[in-house]
């Protein structure tokens, strides 16, 4: 983020201090997610656990983060883009957190290696899974980039992981309807893909905090998302 | 949307052949605060003394231009200076009470100004004037001591007070609590607060996060120009100009 020309230099190092560790916890939650889809992509129990235990780094990285956020606040009262980035980083630091959360619930799952998982709909949920590590990688490119147009991107992007999510969700569905059999490992799958869903939507909210912090006007889009209209009359119907 | 109090129209001033402001052109609401910000020696002060022609102090300033007060002119030879300076009450840098009683202090404008026709009367404005400034609860049983006698920000409520006893309708301040401690600020913060439900003020601070407490709107002035004015919330969290955003982000080079 815009971090340089400050006159007080330690007011720059400050504020990049804070952009390292954003990154350093951006990157944490991508390794986790990544490590999640492995464990279930090979049933691998023992990386499944390695994910859980590394949660405890993120709530650390998340700790240090909140306190240099509230030092810098507090030393430097900042103004206008500084402000507007840091209490962005203070959003930003929240959600990550809670993505981080969402992978963990992810390998917790993963680690159920008593349940055979349907082939077709695990396979579909690391394809998702995939999508969304991207979309987390996107959004802390256009961090490090201060873009509010990578930014809105990768906002758009998670229509994508909608539809994806919508589509497993109906499979899943089918898959327990017709055996149900199936109803605990598809249960199981159902609440892996809804912690993909709510990791893009965690990813949506960087990017909106993103393009505030760079364009200081927050990130309306005009357009309904069509995902969501389209099962509106379902929803209505629940 | 509140009415103009102050209407500035391609104001300029020279000092001798140095020209301080460049054509400033502003509408000041009323009752509102309108914070004048901007570095050293970028014109926000002279500005600030072209509304009560206060430059006609100094010989050589040279002031043109329309200044518009309540849709009067006062930028012109035809303008009463005294009945001008009773409308619009200013409080300074530095607190500097007259070497009189804390009573004499309040007391001595609306003499002057013959707003008064009794001593009960006078003594009903004084005590009142020190009321809105905050002060009278503090000094009630000692309103014979000097002046000087009370602490800084006491002072600066003090000339306040002096500034509004004259009844106003605008108050200038310039640097009020630069000279204060942050509780004195504090005070004197609260009391601008209270005193916009009834005054337009004009306040001219280097403390960005002063005019972001107090004012409604904010001025910033560069190099003798009005560089942007708007909504205070909107100067300080999304400027429009880049040359505003590096001064408020302290990127001023």
């Amino acid at each position: 983020m815009e971090q340089d020309k400050h006159i007080v230099k330690s007011y720059d190092e400050e504020i990049k201090d804070i952009n390292s560790k954003i990154l350093e916890m951006g990157t944490l939650v991508e390794n986790q997610l990544k490590d999640s889809l492995n464990a279930l992509k090979n049933q691998d129990t023992e990386l499944a656990e390695k994910v859980i235990l590394n949660d405890d780094l993120i709530d650390d990285a998340y700790n240090k983060l909140d306190q240099s956020l509230v030092e810098i606040l507090g030393k430097r009262q900042p103004m206008a883009t500084d402000l507007r980035t840091i209490f962005s980083a203070i959003k930003m630091n929240k959600d990550l957190e809670r993505l981080g959360d969402h992978a963990t619930n992810i390998a917790k799952r993963a680690a159920l290696t008593e349940l055979v998982l349907p082939e077709k709909p695990t396979r579909d949920i690391i394809r998702m899974g995939e999508l969304v590590h991207k979309m987390i990688d996107h959004v802390i490119k256009a961090f490090l980039n201060f873009s509010d147009t990578e930014a809105k991107k990768v906002w758009l992007m998670d229509r994508q992981i909608d539809e994806e999510y919508l589509g497993i969700l109906r499979q899943l569905l089918t898959y327990m309807m017709e055996d149900p059999k199936r109803i605990a490992s598809c249960t199981n799958l159902l609440y892996m893909v809804k912690d993909l869903e709510r990791i893009g939507d965690y990813v949506q909210n960087i990017a909106e905090d993103i393009y505030y912090a760079v364009s200081g006007e927050p990130l309306i889009d005009t357009n309904p998302n069509p995902t969501w209209e389209a099962i509106l009359p379902i929803k209505n119907k629940l | 949307m509140s009415n103009s109090k102050i209407l500035a129209n391609g104001v300029d001033v020279y000092y001798g052949s140095k020209q301080a402001l460049f054509g400033i052109s502003m509408d000041i609401k009323e009752k509102e605060v309108t914070a004048l910000i901007g570095p050293s020696g970028c014109g926000k002060s002279t500005f600030l003394r072209c509304i009560n022609r206060m430059n006609d102090l100094i010989e050589i300033c040279k002031v043109s231009g329309s200044i518009k007060v309540d849709n009067e002119e006062i930028i012109s030879e035809k303008t009463d200076v005294v009945s001008l300076r009773s409308k619009i009450g200013m409080v300074f840098q530095k607190p500097n009470p007259f070497p009189k009683s804390i009573f004499d202090n309040v007391a001595y404008g609306p003499t002057i100004h013959g707003l008064v026709d009794s001593k009960n009367e006078l003594e009903e404005i004084v005590h009142s004037s020190l009321k809105k400034a905050g002060l009278f609860d503090e000094v009630k049983d000692r309103l014979n001591e000097p002046g000087t006698s009370l602490s800084g920000g006491q002072q600066q409520r003090l000339c306040i007070a002096r500034a509004i006893a004259v009844n106003p309708e605008i108050i200038l301040m310039d640097e009020p609590c630069s000279a204060l401690d942050p509780i004195a600020t504090a005070i004197i913060e609260e009391l601008i607060d209270e005193l916009r439900l009834n005054y337009t003020i004009v306040i001219v601070t280097h403390s960005m996060q002063q005019a972001a407490r107090v004012s409604q709107k904010t001025s910033f002035f560069h190099l003798g120009e009005l560089i942007e004015t708007g909504d205070t919330k909107k100067i300080f969290t999304n400027p429009d100009n880049s040359k505003t955003q590096d001064y408020i982000t302290g990127r001023f080079g």
